[in-house]
C-alpha cells in the first residue's frame, strides 16, 4: 500500500484548494441516490481578493434542501494561522422569508484529520440547519482569510455531486502582479480594472449525473474548472510558477539543506556499503535499509504539506511522510555520492492528465528518481513491502515533475504492461471428494491489495478477505498458505483447498459444471452510461480450470469462444484429457481512453466476457 | 561481519541491563528482558502480531489543592512486544479526554521508550513535541502518540496520567485485547469518600483479587483517611477474536467496568449514587432534560401540535398520528442518549436533535392527550447488556416510549421515519429496557414481534427460438427485510435497480411499484428481465428461480466461539411458475425436499398443471439466537438448502 497525503497537499493548496474542498466534502456527504438532487446550490460566489500580504476569500452560498436524504452539515474547512469568519448563516423559506438564524455557538470548530495522517493542522467550521418543511434554503457568508497561499482558485466540479445553477467566480489581483489561469466548460471572464486591481469574473453552472460511472472519462462529464496560479508567490519561499523549471526550483530551495545526516548514520552507511561496488546494488541496499527501519507517519504542520521534515527527523523517529523518507533515502544516497532526485507526483489509481503547459502544484505524494548506468530506478519510499523499483497502479503510467535545483522537468514514469499485471489461477476440481484446489499468482493491484494485506494487516484479516473474497458462499475454505517472496518479485501467491458440495451436477448422460468466473467489475448498460471509459493500466487474467471427472466417457464438450477488439481480448476452449476437462481461460483489457461514443461497443465486449463467464459448464457423456 | 556486530552488542547490551537469566518477562517499567527482546513469536500464540507483556494501572485520588476536593489520576503503563510488521500499529496511541462542567480532563507524566537491538541495544524515547492533539468537537480531544523507532522486534512501553475531575467517568480497563495479553493488572486506591461498584464482563473470575488496607493515614487538608487497595489481575488470556452477528464487544472481551455507586461526606451523611431502580426512576422523573422536558412539553404541547387533528380519534389512532408527526417534523442527529441533549426551545427551532430530544418529546405529546405514556430507557445491542444488579442510569444510552391503551402495549421510537410507527429499530431490539415511573421497577424485554420475511414471485416465459427467458417477478417483504428494501428505495425506482444490477446481476425493467405503500404493510415491487437459457442439443437446462434464489452461504467461519446473534427470526421464500413452451416436455423436475430440525424448516416442492410447472420452496429460522455448538448444523443445513435451491429442471422437444 502506497501511502499518499492528498489531504496534506490540498492543506498546502491552501486558499486556492479552499473553495474546492469545501465544496467536495459537502458533495461527497450528499452521496444519496435519489435521481432528483437531495440539495441544490442555487447561487455560489466566491470572491478571491488576492495580494501581498495574503489572501481573502469571501462566499455567500445560498443552497436548497429538497428532502429528508440531504447530508446538510456544511463544513468550511481553514488551516492553523488563517482567519475565518462565518458571519452569516440562516435558514429561508423558497420565497426568501427568514426562518431563523444560526447563533455565533451554533457554529462549531473540529480538527480535520485525513484517515492517514497522524496528525495535521487543520481545521473545520461546521453547522447544520434542519427544517420540515421541504424544499428550503440555507443562506451563508464566510470569510477567510489565508496566512499563506500559492494557488489561487482550484475548482473542479468533475468531483461534485450537487448541481451548482449559478456560480460565480470573481478574482481580483493587484495590476502589478501577473497570473496565469485556465477554464474549460465555463464561459470567458469579463474583466474590468479598478484600483490598481484587475477583475476576473467567471459564471458558471453544473448538474453533475446522479450517480458515478465505473471507470469513468472525466472529460465527458463537461463540468466546469477554473484553475489560477499567480506567476509570483511567497510560502515560504519566494517562487514562481513561470515554468515547471522555476516551479521545480521552488520545492528545491524549499526543501534545501533537510540532508544532513547525523554520524553514527553516516557511519551505520559506511558499514552498509562495504565490499559493494556497484551503484545499482549500493542503491538497493539503502532503500532495504529504508523499508526496513521507517514507517509511514504522516504529521503536517505548518508548511507540511509542501516541505519535508530533516533527514535528522526520519533518522531519530523512524517515520516520516512520503516527503521526509524520499528527503531521508535522498540524503542517505547524496552522502553515498549517488545522485537522486526528488519527484512529484499525483499518485492515484486514476490518472488524471498533467497539464504540461500550466505549471502547478498538481501533485499529491514524491518518490524518488535515481539514475543509473542501465536503468533509471523509481523508488517508493512509503512502502516497506515492495521489491526495489517496483512502480505500482498508484504511479505508475504518467508524468511527474523531477526536482532538480537548476534542470527541474516533466519526466514519464513507465507505465504497467500487460506481464506486470498477469493474475492466473489454476483451479483443480476434484468432483469425487468434492475439493477445489486453488493456485495463484497476482500481480498488479491485485498482488499490492494481498501484499499490504498479509504484511500490515495481520492474520486474522487476511483469513477473513480469503473467505469473504474467494469462492465466498460458494465454497468453504479448508486451509491456505499465502507467499509473498520477501520483496524479491512483485507478485505473490496463494494455493487454497475449499470444500464445494455443488460444482457437480449429473442430470442422465448431462453433466453440468460451475463456472470459476473471473472477478471483473461490473459497468452500467448504454443507457445509464453518460461518459466514456477510461483504463488506467491493463488488466491480465488466466485460468485453468481442470475438472477431473472419474469414470465417465465424455463425449461433447463446450466450443471455443474467442473475441479480439481494439479494448482488449477474451478466450475460452475446453480440452479432453483421459477423464479430465481442462478449461482454459484468457482475459486481457489493454488501458486506453474510450470515448462516450464508442462505449456501446466496449459494454458489448465486457459483457461477452461475463456471460461467457457466468455460464455453467454443459458436458455429455456417453 | 554483520553476524559477529549483532552478537557482540547483544553481550554488550546483557552487559549493562544486568538480566537476571531466569526471568522471561519484567513488570518494572522501564526494564526490558533478554527474553522480551529476543523473543521471535508468543508462544501461546504464533501468529499473534504482537503481544502485550503487561498492562498495569493504578487509579488513586489526589488532593486538589488550586480548587479544593480530590482529582482522579488514572495511570496506565503498558508494554507491548512488536511480533510482526503488522503488530506495528501498536505502537500508535489514540487516548481520548473529555471537557465537563470542571474543564478538560488532563493528561499528564507521558512517557514512552522504543527498545530494540538489532543495531545493537537501543532504547529512543518519546519527545513531547511528538505528541499531538486532535480536537475531535467540543467535548472531545483525542492524545495522539506515534512511537519512535519501532519495527518488528521492538518493545515498545508508554506510561501516561489521565487527571479528571469526574469520579463518573473512571476509565474501563480491560482484561482483554486484540493481542494477546500475558498479564493486566488495575490496583485501586479507594478512599472513603467514593464508593465504587465494579462489573465484570466476559469472565465470571478473576485471577488476582485482593483488598488491602495499608496502615499509614494520609492527610489532605482537614482530611486524615486511610486508603483501601484493590488489586485486580488476569494472566495469559488470548487475543480477543471479534466475529461477525454478536451485539456488543464489551460483552465478550473481558474488561472491568468502575461507577460510582456512593459519596461520603467527609462531614457524614452520604450521597447515594448506585441506589435502587425505583430510587432511579424517581430521579429521572426530576431531571431537566427528562422527566421535566416531558412536562414542558405537556404545558407546550397545543402550540406544537396546532394544526394536528385529533378531535373523535381513538386512542390508538391518536398514538399513531402522534408518532408520524413526530417523525416527520423532528429529525434525528444520529445521536443516542437517554437524556434531551438541547433544551426543549431550542429543539422546537433547531427541530433536530438526539433520541432522547425526540422520544421525549414524543412522550409528552401523548401524555397531553391523555394516553398513558412512559418513557423506557435501555442500552442499545452495541452497548453492552445491563447488570441488574447494578442500578446505574450510565448504562442506559437510549430512550423509547412506551403506551398503553386498553391493556394493549405499544413501543415507540420516532426517529426513523422508514419504520412504520409501532415497529423499533434493529438497535433496540432484544434488549432490556426500564419503564420509568414513580418508584417503580417494571422491566420490559423489547423483541420485534414480526418476522423478516422475503417473498420472490417469479413467472417465466421460455422462448426456445431465441434461447430467453422472459421473467416477471414480484418481490413481497416485511419486517426488517421491508425496512432495508424501503431504505434502497428512497423514492427512486432507479435505486431499486442499481440495487438487483449489483446484488442479483440482473437488468431490470419496467419496475412498478404501488403508488403508496403502508409502512405496516409489505413492501412490495414488480419488475422485468430476460436471461439466456442453456439450450444444449435441444435440451433446455434452466434454474426455476432465475438464481434468484439463496445461492450463498452466510455463515462462512470454520469454528465459532461466541453465540451467532441474528436479532430477528428470518425466512425467504420463492415461488416460481413456468410456463412450458409449445413443442416442449419435461425431462426432468427436481424431487421434493425438505429439512426441519430445531434451527431451521425447509420446504421444495413442485407440481406440473396443464402447461405450467410451479415450484414452491421457503425456509425459516426457528432461532435468532445460535449457540456456537450448533454453527457447524446451521452452516450445514443451509449447504443442503443451497445445493437443493440450485437444482435445475429440463425441457426436451416432444
Amino acid at each position: 500500500m502506497v501511502y499518499i497525503c492528498v489531504v496534506t497537499f490540498i492543506s498546502l493548496k491552501i486558499c486556492t484548494m479552499r473553495n474546492i474542498a469545501v465544496l467536495f466534502v459537502i458533495f461527497q456527504s450528499f452521496a444519496c441516490l435519489s435521481q432528483s438532487s437531495s440539495s441544490e446550490i442555487i447561487n455560489r460566489t466566491s470572491h478571491f481578493i488576492f495580494n501581498s500580504n495574503g489572501m481573502v476569500q469571501i462566499d455567500t452560498v445560498l443552497m436548497q434542501i429538497n428532502d429528508r436524504n440531504a447530508d446538510t452539515e456544511i463544513i468550511i474547512p481553514y488551516s492553523k494561522g488563517d482567519k475565518i469568519s462565518v458571519d452569516i448563516v440562516r435558514l429561508e423559506d423558497q420565497d426568501g422569508n427568514i426562518i431563523r438564524k444560526l447563533k455565533k455557538n451554533e457554529i462549531k470548530d473540529r480538527s480535520f484529520i485525513s484517515s492517514i495522517s497522524l496528525y495535521e493542522d487543520d481545521f473545520v467550521k461546521y453547522f447544520d440547519l434542519k427544517h420540515d418543511q421541504f424544499p428550503y434554503r440555507i443562506f451563508y457568508v464566510s470569510w477567510i482569510h489565508y496566512a499563506k497561499s500559492l494557488n489561487i482558485v482550484d475548482i473542479d466540479h468533475a468531483r461534485t455531486k450537487t448541481p451548482v445553477h449559478s456560480g460565480t467566480l470573481i478574482v481580483e489581483v493587484p495590476i502589478k502582479d501577473s497570473i496565469r489561469y485556465k477554464y474549460e466548460n465555463v464561459e470567458s471572464p469579463k474583466t474590468a480594472v479598478q484600483n490598481r486591481f484587475r477583475k476576473y469574473i467567471w459564471k458558471y453552472g453544473y448538474i453533475p449525473p446522479s450517480s458515478a460511472d465505473i471507470y469513468r472519462l472525466d472529460k465527458d462529464l463537461k463540468a466546469p474548472s477554473i484553475h489560477i496560479v499567480p506567476l509570483h508567490f511567497k510560502y515560504g519561499e519566494a517562487g514562481s510558477f513561470e515554468s515547471w523549471k522555476s516551479f521545480g526550483n521552488w520545492i528545491f530551495r524549499l526543501n534545501k539543506n533537510k540532508d544532513k545526516l547525523p554520524a553514527e548514520e553516516c557511519q551505520r552507511i559506511d558499514n552498509l556499503l562495504r565490499n559493494t561496488h556497484s551503484q545499482k546494488q549500493k542503491v538497493e541496499i539503502l532503500y532495504r535499509y529504508l523499508q526496513d527501519y521507517t514507517r509511514y507517519i504522516n504529521v503536517s504542520i505548518k508548511l507540511g504539506g509542501l516541505q519535508t521534515y530533516p533527514a535528522s527527523y526520519v533518522c531519530n523517529n523512524k517515520y516520516g511522510d512520503c516527503k521526509a523518507l524520499t528527503n531521508y533515502l535522498q540524503s542517505m544516497l547524496k552522502y553515498a555520492g549517488i545522485p537522486s532526485y526528488y519527484t512529484l507526483v499525483e499518485a492515484g489509481t486514476k490518472i488524471s492528465e498533467l497539464d504540461v503547459n500550466f505549471p502547478s502544484q498538481a501533485f499529491n505524494h514524491v518518490i524518488l528518481t535515481v539514475p543509473l548506468e542501465e536503468d533509471t530506478v523509481f523508488l517508493e519510499c512509503t512502502d516497506k513491502n515492495i521489491p526495489f523499483g517496483y512502480i505500482g497502479t498508484f504511479t505508475q503510467g504518467r508524468k511527474a515533475l523531477l526536482v532538480d535545483e537548476n534542470d527541474s522537468r516533466l519526466i514519464p514514469i513507465p507505465a504497467l504492461q500487460p506481464d506486470d499485471v498477469l493474475c492466473s489461477r489454476t483451479i483443480e476440481v476434484k468432483t469425487d471428494i468434492q475439493q477445489i484446489h486453488l493456485s495463484e499468482v497476482q500481480k498488479g493491484h491485485k498482488y499490492e491489495f494481498f501484499n499490504y494485506a498479509a504484511k500490515e494487516l495481520g492474520k486474522d484479516r487476511v483469513d477473513d478477505i480469503i473467505r469473504s473474497q474467494i469462492f465466498s458462499g460458494k465454497a468453504e475454505l479448508i486451509d491456505y498458505e499465502l507467499n509473498s517472496n520477501n520483496r524479491q518479485s512483485p507478485e505473490i501467491s496463494l494455493t487454497a483447498r475449499f470444500k464445494a458440495e455443488n460444482i457437480y451436477k449429473e442430470y442422465g448422460k448431462n453433466i453440468i459444471l460451475s463456472p470459476f468466473p473471473m472477478d471483473f467489475k461490473d459497468f452500467e448498460t448504454p443507457d445509464q452510461r453518460t461518459t466514456g471509459v477510461q483504463i488506467n493500466y491493463p488488466e491480465f487474467y488466466q485460468d485453468t480450470i481442470i475438472y477431473e471427472i472419474p469414470d465417465k466417457e465424455i463425449i461433447k464438450i463446450p466450443e471455443r469462444v474467442f473475441v479480439e477488439t481494439d479494448f482488449g481480448k477474451y478466450e475460452i476452449f475446453f480440452d479432453l484429457k483421459n477423464h479430465t476437462l481442462v478449461c482454459y481461460k484468457t482475459f486481457l483489457l489493454y488501458p486506453g481512453k474510450h470515448p462516450i461514443e464508442r462505449y456501446e461497443e466496449f459494454f458489448r465486449f465486457i459483457q461477452t466476457m461475463k456471460n461467457n463467464e457466468l455460464k455453467n459448464i454443459h458436458i455429455e457423456t456417453l | 561481519m554483520m553476524k559477529k556486530n549483532a552478537i557482540l552488542s547483544l553481550f554488550f547490551f546483557l552487559s549493562i541491563m544486568g538480566f537476571a537469566q531466569e526471568e522471561k518477562y519484567s513488570l518494572d517499567f522501564g526494564r526490558v528482558t533478554q527474553y522480551e527482546m529476543v523473543m521471535k513469536e508468543y508462544e501461546n500464540d504464533p501468529d499473534a502480531d504482537a503481544v502485550i507483556l503487561y498492562n498495569q494501572g493504578e487509579y488513586f485520588y489526589s488532593g486538589n489543592y488550586e480548587q479544593g476536593g480530590f482529582l482522579l489520576r488514572m495511570k496506565k503503563q503498558i508494554k507491548i512486544k512488536i511480533l510482526k510488521q503488522s503488530g506495528v500499529q501498536y505502537a500508535n496511541f489514540e487516548i481520548p479526554i473529555f471537557n465537563g462542567n470542571s474543564g478538560w480532563e488532563s493528561i499528564e507524566s507521558v512517557e514512552g521508550t522504543t527498545y530494540n537491538i538489532d543495531q545493537g541495544f537501543t532504547q529512543t524515547k518519546l519527545e513531547t513535541r511528538n505528541i499531538f492533539e486532535e480536537k475531535v468537537d467540543d467535548d472531545v480531544r483525542v492524545k495522539k502518540i506515534a512511537l519512535s523507532d519501532v519495527r518488528p522486534g521492538s518493545v515498545i512501553e508508554l506510561s501516561y496520567t489521565i487527571v479528571s475531575p469526574y469520579f463518573f467517568n473512571m476509565r474501563r480497563w480491560y482484561f482483554q485485547q486484540k493481542i494477546p495479553v500475558i498479564f493486566s493488572h488495575l490496583k485501586y486506591k479507594a478512599i472513603p469518600y467514593y464508593e465504587y461498584a465494579y462489573i465484570l464482563k466476559g469472565t465470571d473470575k478473576l485471577d488476582i483479587f485482593t483488598a488491602t488496607t495499608p496502615s499509614n493515614e494520609i492527610q489532605f487538608r482537614n482530611l486524615r483517611y486511610r486508603e483501601v487497595i484493590y488489586n485486580f489481575g488476569m494472566n495469559n488470556l488470548p487475543a480477543f477474536k471479534d466475529e461477525e452477528f454478536i451485539s456488543s464487544v464489551d460483552d465478550y472481551m473481558i474488561n472491568i467496568n468502575f461507577q460510582l455507586s456512593k459519596f461520603h461526606h467527609p462531614n457524614g451523611g452520604s450521597r447515594d449514587i448506585m441506589t435502587t431502580w425505583p430510587a432511579m426512576c424517581d430521579e429521572f422523573l426530576k431531571n431537566d432534560y427528562f422527566g421535566k422536558y416531558i412536562k414542558d412539553v405537556e404545558k407546550q404541547a397545543p402550540k406544537i401540535m396546532s394544526g394536528i387533528e385529533l378531535k373523535d380519534k381513538s386512542a390508538q389512532e391518536k398514538i399513531e398520528i402522534i408518532t408520524e408527526f413526530v417523525k416527520s417534523k423532528y429529525r434525528w442527529n444520529g445521536f443516542s442518549g437517554k437524556f434531551a441533549d438541547t433544551n426543549l426551545k431550542d429543539f422546537l427551532k433547531q427541530q433536530s436533535g438526539n433520541t432522547g430530544n425526540i422520544n421525549l418529546l414524543l412522550a409528552g405529546l401523548l401524555k397531553s392527550e391523555g394516553i398513558e405514556a412512559y418513557p423506557v430507557i435501555l442500552s442499545t445491542r452495541g452497548n453492552g447488556t445491563i447488570s441488574f444488579s447494578h442500578p446505574f442510569q450510565q448504562f442506559f444510552n437510549y430512550v423509547i416510549v412506551l403506551t398503553e391503551t386498553d391493556s394493549r402495549i405499544v413501543l415507540l421510537d420516532a426517529t426513523d421515519p422508514l419504520l412504520y410507527y409501532a415497529v423499533l429499530p434493529e438497535k433496540c431490539m432484544n434488549v432490556e429496557g426500564l419503564v420509568i415511573k414513580p418508584q417503580s421497577e417494571e422491566w420490559i424485554t423489547i423483541q420485534q414481534k414480526t418476522s423478516s420475511t422475503l417473498q420472490k414471485n417469479l413467472k417465466l416465459e421460455i422462448n426456445p427460438e431465441t434461447n430467453t427467458i422472459q421473467t416477471e417477478a414480484l418481490y413481497l417483504s416485511t419486517g426488517p427485510d421491508a425496512y432495508r428494501l424501503r431504505s434502497t428505495y428512497l423514492g427512486d425506482p432507479d435505486n431499486l435497480i442499481r440495487y438487483l444490477k449489483e446484488r442479483e446481476q440482473i437488468t431490470a425493467t419496467d419496475m412498478k411499484l404501488p403508488e403508496t405503500t403502508a409502512l405496516n404493510k409489505p413492501f412490495t415491487f414488480f419488475f422485468r428481465f430476460e436471461s439466456p437459457v442453456d439450450n444444449h442439443s435441444g435440451k433446455l437446462f434452466i434454474h426455476p428461480f432465475c438464481s434468484l434464489s439463496l445461492n450463498k452461504n452466510p455463515f462462512r467461519q470454520s469454528s465459532r466461539a461466541l453465540p451467532v446473534d441474528l436479532v430477528y427470526l428470518q425466512g425467504e421464500a420463492y415461488k416460481s411458475t413456468v410456463v412450458i413452451p409449445e413443442g416442449y416436455k419435461v425431462e426432468y423436475i427436481p424431487e421434493n425436499e425438505s429439512i426441519e430440525n430445531d434451527l431451521i424448516s425447509f420446504s421444495y416442492s413442485t407440481f406440473i398443471t396443464g402447461d405450467q410447472i410451479v415450484f414452491n420452496t421457503q425456509f425459516n429460522l426457528k432461532q435468532f439466537i445460535i449457540q456456537p455448538e450448533e454453527y457447524g448444523e446451521l452452516k450445514d443445513d443451509f449447504n443442503k438448502m443451497i445445493k437443493c435451491l440450485s437444482d435445475l429442471m429440463i425441457l426436451v422437444k416432444e
